[in-house]
């Protein structure tokens, strides 16, 4: 069943890449525009609190530093998705060596992910987040690609550096979750 | 709050709540929707999600756009242009240079010049007696020792080698020779004939 893609009269993200390579920085502009936010959620689904304008700023600057080696096979959206997770994981790895801590992994992504309720005012979203701060840091990065960016199993699949099946369980595992926390 | 037990109409409910359905699915996963409220609270439940998930701070994507690299093909291209056109300057200034002092030595009155190809430059009997012989590279000679030619005008200048000027040049322009003698394209030898 082909998608329907509402922005298919827009330039294509390949097109744009190649007006920029010839100098067009409206192109540039236009790509940061289109992709920033859904790169800065997707961040901040991965516990990043303060450094999220630095992760998305640093994923673009690495990105566009290196488009010779962007082939296409996936969206340029998954691409920036896959270079932001690198990064959050080479400065927790970072953090970790600096503080000598033992292993980070669920625990810390999950309280910094909590820090971000006291944000959130309004009253049904704020349930709405603590239920998917509950998830487990794999499930929720999941969730939030499949319902917050829309991305197929395939292209989570890319990004998180799984299967396309073990990516559909995350996802349904990660709803049922949800579920249970908001209505039970 | 249950699972539908339709799994196929339950992979849809994220595309729909993107667009990303055509006509025909969409309208199936509507038709779904009006029967199975499972389904209904499940879509209300991602949409919620969505809205949740919204960035909280406006990222500067002015910032970010200032923080990108310069296209890397950009600074490649120009200044090649330009050192081109330099060449090709310095070329039709030598060439005219060239032009220009054959010209003024026969209008002095001296000593009649006479161009002979390199290749021949033995041979000066054709030259008046007490002419200035100069031996100088035709474009023809130059084909054959792969050298270059001086005293000559650009339009009498084949495209090889005036590509192979252009390259002399830069090479000049890089590290000059030490040795006058072997400046190719410079090679110039006058001398007075005895005549004979």
């Amino acid at each position: 069943m082909p998608p329907h893609d509402p922005r298919a009269t827009e330039p294509l993200d390949k097109e744009l890449i190649a007006r920029w390579q010839r100098g067009d920085e409206r192109a540039a502009s236009l790509l940061v525009e289109r992709h920033a936010d859904a790169v800065g959620r997707y961040v901040a689904s991965l516990g990043v609190r303060d450094q999220v304008q630095d992760v998305v700023q640093d994923a673009f600057v690495r990105a566009f530093g290196s488009i010779e080696g962007f082939r296409g096979d996936s969206s340029l959206r998954t691409w920036l998705f896959t270079i932001a997770r690198r990064l959050v994981a080479d400065t927790r790895r970072a953090e970790r060596r600096r503080r000598g801590d033992a292993d980070l992994a669920e625990g810390d992504a999950s309280t910094e992910y909590d820090a971000l309720d006291q944000l959130i005012a309004d009253e049904s979203r704020q349930r709405m987040h603590e239920a998917i701060g509950r998830l487990s840091p794999t499930q929720r990065e999941v969730f939030v690609l499949r319902v917050s960016e829309g991305l197929s199993y395939k292209e989570i699949a890319e990004v998180v550096g799984t299967t396309e099946g073990a990516a559909r369980v995350h996802y349904h595992n990660a709803l049922r979750q949800v579920k249970e926390s908001l209505y039970v | 709050m249950s699972d539908c037990a339709n799994v196929e109409m339950r992979e849809l409910l994220p595309e729909l709540v993107h667009d990303r359905l055509d006509a025909t699915a969409r309208a199936r996963v509507a038709a779904h929707l009006t029967t199975c409220s499972d389904c209904r609270a499940e879509l209300e439940l991602l949409q919620a999600a969505r809205a949740a998930l919204q960035p909280i701070m406006p990222l500067d994507t002015r910032a970010i756009v200032a923080a990108l690299p310069r296209p890397k093909s950009r600074p490649t291209v120009r200044p090649l242009a330009t050192r081109q056109v330099w060449r090709i300057a310095a070329a039709i200034t030598v060439i005219a240079l060239g032009g220009l002092s054959v010209n003024a030595v026969r209008q002095m009155g001296g000593p009649e010049m006479v161009l002979v190809d390199s290749a021949r430059s033995t041979d000066t009997a054709g030259a008046q007696p007490g002419a200035v012989v100069a031996i100088a590279d035709t474009p023809a000679a130059a084909s054959r020792n792969g050298g270059m030619t001086a005293g000559f005008g650009v339009m009498d200048l084949a495209d090889e080698d005036l590509e192979a000027l252009i390259g002399e040049l830069d090479k000049l322009e890089a590290a000059p020779r030490v040795d006058p003698d072997a400046n190719r394209f410079g090679r110039m030898v006058a001398g007075t004939t005895g005549g004979d």
